[in-house]
């Protein structure tokens, strides 16, 4: 009895050692013939993007993928932390960052292709609205009143970074009795009202946009870019160019690409008057010619 | 007989071997991140990160509810497991599957139908605005994301431990009082002790670690619904090495728990 146990025992470990190897070879196999026939077939394009970008650039990928038989492949985070997997070595041929510091960042650590990255485009923040604006909120100064819920990106991120720049700009110029631009009372320690009405500070805008449209707060501060997209979903208020702050995005090719053509031509495509009219479209600003 | 006693052996070693081998491979993948985390740490920083205002308040809002979340799962938990545990009703299937739902549900998704229910413009949060009461962003959303994932352990592991009562002995404690009240505190509930006890350390492992349900619903705001998983997700964007310290206080924090409570209760915890 003993005897006939260790047998079928024997036997199971061989057929799990069987099944192991099986599954070993079947992998390979299958991961040469993916590979082969992604060679015959078309190459690979990975595109990281800025969250911010993902819906205009979405919007051409299947023409481009067309026109120069590839394969498009987008990984979409906020630019902090494609920078850091770009650092730590995942596979990426272009780097669409919505803050250039990143891309500068990259440069001085010699991971870009050429040494080089474009600003290639720029947003600026507006104060997104829930569609029914319970709070009958209509300028700036509303947004310090008592029990209005803001949100806003972390600070880490670029869109929190530049709303931090924001609050600290309308704060010490609107808010401050001796500038020239005083607006009031209302502004006197604008960024420490606005903080203390905040209920989360989120990891990427399209969170904000996702939550305001959920009524969870009364305000958020996003992109012009987010609100234009969502079309009559979100209202806003406009912040005025003297305090508002222009975030220019940097767009580069990757030192460790194998599709240095496909990559270069990519970025070119967003460089040219066609990738210029189509992020127009899209609510971004396309005056880059003083970035040249 | 000496052949086969001889071969005997062999497989009996070989089949050691085997398992040994396959054991250490699990235990490797599941070190070698653990142990990387504590290697890139140095103790300057813990002692640098440890006065930081803002990691000392994501370790106060995580361990307060946590210890909320796990007060309120074990109200409703325990009995609901006594009641799965000794009663047949109809759809207690149904029941059954709901109560196991949050086992197997992404977290995201979690924070999301509570965003859905409880929001402002959710089906109940429309009308707990109109009474003032504004769930997201408070560190009730917390508890409330906390519980909705984690309570589930509790329920678990106590039912199962309910089920294993020898029936035989309620019967005789039948014999001796008729009060169900005093079986109960004498005899069921020091019986399923260990089971309870276990159920209420995951759900509060599990209440500690929670991220996805707790980000979406509650938010990220320091000092009120950030707890230690946030404060590491959103440092991890600016400095990767001060998140990879919080990550070791908070690993050291509920490792310490933990074994303070397992060595209470030293040898039985660990065998159910």
């Amino acid at each position: 009895m003993i005897n006939r146990v260790y047998v079928f025992f024997i036997i199971g470990i061989l057929i799990g050692f069987l099944m192991t190897v099986a599954i070993a070879v079947s992998g390979i196999t299958g991961y040469t013939l993916k590979t082969t026939i992604q060679m015959i077939q078309k190459p690979e394009l990975r595109v990281f993007i800025a969250s911010s970008l993902l819906n205009v650039v979405k919007n051409v990928s299947a023409q481009f993928e067309k026109e120069h038989n590839c394969t498009i492949i987008f990984n979409s985070a906020g630019s902090d932390s494609l920078t850091q997997q770009i650092q730590s070595g995942s596979p990426a041929d272009v780097f669409m960052a919505a803050d250039f510091k990143w891309t500068k960042q990259l440069q001085t650590q010699g991971l870009l292709y050429g040494d080089t990255y474009w600003n290639f485009t720029t947003n600026k923040l507006v104060v997104a609205l829930p569609i029914d604006n319970t709070k009958n909120l209509t300028s700036l100064a509303d947004l310090t009143h008592s029990g209005v819920n803001v949100i806003v990106a972390a600070w880490t991120v670029p869109a929190g970074s530049y709303t931090n720049k924001t609050l600290i700009k309308i704060s010490t110029t609107w808010g401050n009795p001796t500038n020239p631009s005083y607006k009031g009372t209302d502004y006197e320690s604008y960024r420490d009202k606005i903080i203390a009405n905040i209920i989360s500070y989120e990891t990427s805008v399209q969170n904000i946009v996702g939550k305001l449209k959920l009524g969870v707060a009364d305000a958020g501060f996003v992109y012009t870019t987010d609100v234009a997209f969502q079309g009559n979903a979100l209202k806003y208020i406009p912040i005025p160019s003297d305090v508002n702050t222009i975030g220019t995005y940097g767009i580069s090719v990757i030192s460790s690409t194998k599709q240095q053509g496909l990559a270069s031509l990519y970025t070119l495509f967003w460089l040219s008057s066609e990738g210029q009219t189509l992020l127009k479209q899209f609510g971004f600003s396309t005056d880059i010619s003083k970035f040249f | 007989m000496m052949s086969q006693k001889i071969s005997d052996h062999f497989s009996n070693v070989t089949s050691n071997i085997f398992l040994i081998s396959i054991c250490l491979l699990l235990c490797g993948f599941i070190a070698i991140p653990l142990l990387s985390i504590f290697l890139n740490v140095d103790i300057p920083q813990v002692k640098k990160q440890l006065s930081n205002p803002e990691v000392v308040s994501a370790l106060i809002t995580g361990l307060v509810t946590a210890l909320v979340s796990t007060i309120i799962s074990m109200i409703f938990a325990i009995p609901t497991a006594y009641l799965l545990a000794n009663r047949k009703f109809p759809g207690k299937t149904i029941i059954d599957t709901l109560l196991d739902i949050p086992m197997v549900l992404p977290p995201a998704v979690a924070g999301l139908a509570l965003l859905l229910a409880f929001a402002p413009r959710g089906i109940l949060g429309s009308k707990l605005s109109q009474l003032g009461i504004i769930l997201p962003g408070s560190m009730l959303a917390v508890i409330m994301a906390q519980t909705f994932v984690a309570s589930v352990f509790t329920l678990r592991s106590s039912r199962m431990a309910f089920e294993h009562i020898d029936k035989r002995l309620i019967d005789n404690a039948k014999l001796f009082t008729n009060s169900k009240l005093r079986i109960l505190l004498t005899v069921t509930l020091p019986l399923a002790k260990n089971g309870i006890i276990y159920g209420v350390l995951m759900t509060w492992a599990r209440s500690m670690g929670e991220f996805g349900a707790t980000i979406l619903f509650a938010g990220n705001l320091p000092g009120v619904t950030q707890t230690m998983p946030l404060a590491i997700y959103t440092l991890m964007s600016e400095d990767i090495f001060a998140s990879n310290t919080l990550s070791v206080i908070l690993i050291t924090v509920s490792f310490t728990v933990l074994i303070i409570f397992k060595s209470f209760n030293r040898g039985e915890v660990m065998e159910s």
